[in-house]
């Protein structure tokens, strides 16, 4: 085979390479956040309320780095189906990568997949919100439009574009637009836990636990939960070996993971104070529908149907919690029809009859 | 040009005409109640200059209101959409016309297409001015440990503006805590920060001092304050605070104790924490204290102090009063108790005397003092002429009444309750006239009440009245906190 064919051949892979490389890039970046790092985006939509109201939108759209925070909120709460939380992120790693490509030439294609690798990198990183990933797409989409203007109106351009891509995606003045200083947000691992509970995985916590044992005493927690249910050990000795320790309450994941196992267990109470302490640990002071979510079942559960129906009425704004929060208005407004859910009578009767004690 | 640009005009006036003329009632039926309006503003006394009145259907069903007001003595305003909003100068106007007289409300409303017009409803215009610019607050979540988003506020009352005086995402990981001001004048303050950077933070006449939070010869810190009439002393409590939790309580979820509190008086103008003014007393602990209106004396709880958690609902406090000499700093040590809990069985909290020196409001509880956590607390009057007390039943609910405080001229007052869901503490005003008498309560107005309130994730907390705008330089004062710079005080 001569030089020249071979030449050729590879002037043709690098054809198709284009094509193909960020297809497969982005199947690669779809399979990963879909499998191994799905707890990942589970806990991003876990510490977030994204309204559907125009108040919303005008409170985000009114300060610096506000419009690249909205989409970033709107794109979160798909999270809350894994599917398309792995969508997402695939679609936003091929679009960052193919907006780059265009700022490059042949030689430096390659190096057109540093900046999507980079944000992937950084999306396992829950401290980094999505916002600074929208505001890199932003400011990539401007400066491709520039570059296919003329010289004079790139100008002009330049001098209208940078207040407004800084006013839309800049970082805000209290530096949490980018990055959250407070690390709340709590580890790999107990973000782990915390979606195997939340799924009722019982025999694959267990696993886990037995694989890597943790001295988190959220995960101790979670782990003999998940050894009771499988009726590994008794009652007694589940009782006897939790531990609600302030230091657990601490991080958002840790405290949603007391929230789950409180409820598991029956301690409605327990239940609704570690779910408020999740949401307030949110770093940038965000509010959560899924603290919210437990919170109106707690209310219920406890009586306090009027504030279960104040968090009914917020979670109505959202998309993916109206519907559920819609069939909650009508237990609130109806706690006699309790009967129908025989989780919630459950958790109920061990409400209403158990004696009251402390818990600190 | 001129022709098409006439022929659009007309159009657009036609389309607003037919628009309004939809939105008018039409085909009104008749109904003999008085509407069922969120917030409850019927009956209420409002005072001149406080700003509008707007509500909407209680209702969600109503998708429209129409709403006319008149005058006892003229004037007349009109309002329609989807809820009341009222111009906030002709509203003025019209309170400043009908001064001491009423104010008629009438209001229909839509539901499925059909509109009915409710029977009118008055709303009394005092004619005791309100004697205050506005109000400070702590807004924050009804919360336990972690606090997300909160700070401290300030309201005008004759429109709907709210400015943050200083807020946590400005000293991240800190708590601010009650605001008090001297006599509702915001030129001396005081407020405690809780936190890696916590201190005490007193303004007087613009000069700002950012004290040491902890003191090791009080043992702790400098708490619950209130300011001398003279402005040179600050009367604290010093608690040692913590919270414990029901498990399958109906309508408690937590209780917040002192394991042990003091009382003292600190001289601002030398710095200096007078001792002797510390009760010191180990069995029993005093709290929330407060300077009498003429500075010649100091209000304050005491109970004896006990074991928790089994004698939690035990610690039942007392409303004391003893001598205080301004000229030498020192309480007198006569003790005079004022409301006896071996009388009535109950726990007082929070005394705060009318700055006329006629009445002294506490909240009374079945025990304890942290009153925002009892759904039974309630406000109650003392007579401080005939020493006689009385529940205000005009404002008391079946949920928490507390943290009130006084107007100026001693005419108005202001109180938080959880009346509403029995967790969100929101902020209610209510007047008090010559006699005594007490008006219906009406909540601290907002553009839209409906939706601010429902969407609120927060409770107001520690209010009070202020004479005119604060004027914090939330930056500095933010940099202040967040230095290690401490001002020391001496103790004597």
């Amino acid at each position: 085979m001569s030089i020249s064919v071979v030449l050729r051949n590879f002037a043709g892979m690098k054809k198709h390479l284009k094509s193909y490389l960020p297809l497969a890039a982005g199947v690669a970046v779809l399979m990963l956040w879909l499998w191994p790092w799905r707890h990942l985006t589970a806990a991003r939509e876990g510490m977030q309320l994204f309204l559907w109201n125009t108040d919303y939108l005008w409170q985000h759209l009114t300060t610096v780095g506000g419009t690249a925070c909205y989409i970033a909120e709107l794109l979160v709460q798909f999270f809350v189906n894994p599917f398309y939380a792995a969508l997402i992120l695939a679609l936003l790693f091929v679009l960052v990568q193919w907006l780059t490509a265009r700022l490059l030439n042949d030689k430096l294609w390659l190096l057109s997949f540093l900046p999507p690798v980079l944000l992937c990198w950084l999306w396992t990183n829950l401290q980094v919100p999505l916002t600074p990933t929208v505001s890199v797409l932003m400011a990539l989409a401007g400066l491709n439009i520039l570059l296919r203007l003329s010289k004079r109106t790139a100008v002009v351009s330049v001098v209208i574009m940078f207040p407004v891509l800084y006013w839309m995606a800049g970082p805000s003045s209290a530096g949490d637009s980018y990055y959250w200083h407070r690390e709340q947000v709590g580890s790999h691992e107990e973000m782990k836990y915390d979606l195997l509970l939340r799924q009722q995985r019982w025999s694959d916590i267990a696993a886990l636990y037995a694989e890597k044992p943790s001295e988190q005493k959220a995960i101790r927690n979670a782990a003999l939960l998940a050894q009771w249910q499988q009726g590994l050990i008794s009652e007694e000795q589940l009782l006897g070996g939790l531990t609600l320790s302030n230091r657990t309450l601490l991080g958002v994941t840790s405290a949603f993971i007391m929230s789950e196992v409180s409820l598991q267990i029956g301690m409605v109470s327990i239940s609704q104070r570690t779910a408020f302490e999740a949401m307030e640990a949110i770093p940038n002071g965000n509010k959560s529908a899924r603290a919210l979510r437990r919170l109106v079942e707690t209310n219920i559960l406890t009586g306090q149907t009027e504030v279960a129906l104040k968090y009914i009425s917020i979670l109505e704004e959202t998309l993916f919690y109206r519907s559920w929060a819609r069939e909650m208005r009508h237990l609130a407004e109806h706690p006699e029809s309790i009967g129908r859910y025989a989780h919630y009578q459950k958790l109920k009767d061990v409400f209403d009859n158990g004696k009251d004690k402390f818990f600190y | 040009m001129g022709k098409i640009n006439s022929s659009i005009s007309a159009l657009l006036l036609m389309t607003l005409v037919l628009l309004s003329c939809n939105s008018r009632p039409k085909d009104v039926s008749m109904a003999d109640q008085h509407p069922d309006i969120y917030p409850d503003y019927v009956g209420v006394t409002v005072p001149v200059g406080l700003a509008p009145l707007d509500f909407t259907m209680a209702d969600d069903g109503f998708d429209r209101v129409d709403v006319e007001v008149s005058g006892q003595k003229g004037g007349s305003i009109h309002a329609n959409g989807r809820y009341a909003d009222f111009d906030i100068d002709a509203w003025h106007q019209l309170l400043q016309q009908n001064r001491g007289a009423s104010l008629t409300f009438t209001v229909c409303a839509r539901k499925d297409g059909r509109w009915t017009r409710f029977r009118d409803f008055n709303v009394m215009v005092s004619a005791d001015s309100l004697a205050a610019w506005g109000v400070t607050y702590r807004r924050l979540p009804p919360s336990y440990s972690m606090y997300s988003l909160m700070g401290l506020y300030e309201r005008n009352l004759s429109n709907f503006e709210e400015q943050p005086l200083l807020e946590n995402t400005m000293t991240p990981g800190q708590c601010m805590n009650c605001h008090t001001q001297n006599r509702t004048d915001p030129r001396q303050t005081v407020f405690h920060v809780r936190g890696s950077h916590g201190a005490t933070v007193i303004t007087r006449n613009g000069n700002v001092e950012v004290l040491k939070a902890r003191s090791d010869s009080l043992g702790g810190s400098m708490v619950y304050p209130y300011w001398h009439p003279g402005g040179r002393y600050c009367a604290f409590s010093t608690n040692k605070t913590t919270q414990m939790f029901h498990t399958n309580h109906p309508a408690k979820r937590v209780e917040v104790y002192d394991t042990s509190s003091d009382i003292f008086v600190y001289d601002a103008q030398t710095r200096t924490v007078l001792r002797d003014t510390l009760t010191m007393r180990q069995e029993w602990s005093e709290n929330t204290p407060a300077f009498s209106p003429d500075g010649k004396a100091v209000y304050f709880i005491t109970a004896l102090q006990q074991q928790y958690p089994e004698g939690f609902d035990k610690q039942l406090y007392s409303l004391c009063r003893v001598g205080f000499d301004e000229t030498t700093g020192r309480l007198d040590g006569r003790v005079d108790t004022l409301v006896n809990t071996r009388v009535t069985g109950k726990s007082v909290s929070w005394p705060r005397p009318s700055y006329d020196g006629r009445y002294l409001m506490y909240t009374q509880m079945d025990y304890g003092y942290f009153s925002i956590w009892h759904p039974e607390a309630d406000l109650w009057l003392l007579d401080l002429h005939t020493l006689q007390s009385r529940p205000l039943k005009e404002v008391n609910s079946a949920r928490s009444e507390s943290f009130h405080n006084w107007s100026a001229d001693s005419r108005w007052f202001l109180f938080t309750s959880r009346s509403e869901d029995g967790l969100y503490t929101k902020l209610y005003f209510a007047h008090i006239d010559a006699a005594g008498h007490v008006s219906k309560p009406f909540l601290l107005p907002q553009r839209n009440p409906r939706q601010y309130y429902r969407r609120l994730l927060h409770s107001y907390n520690t209010p009070d009245f202020v004479d005119r705008p604060v004027h914090m330089d939330s930056r500095d004062m933010a940099r202040r906190i967040e230095d290690t710079l401490r001002v020391a005080f001496t103790t004597r």
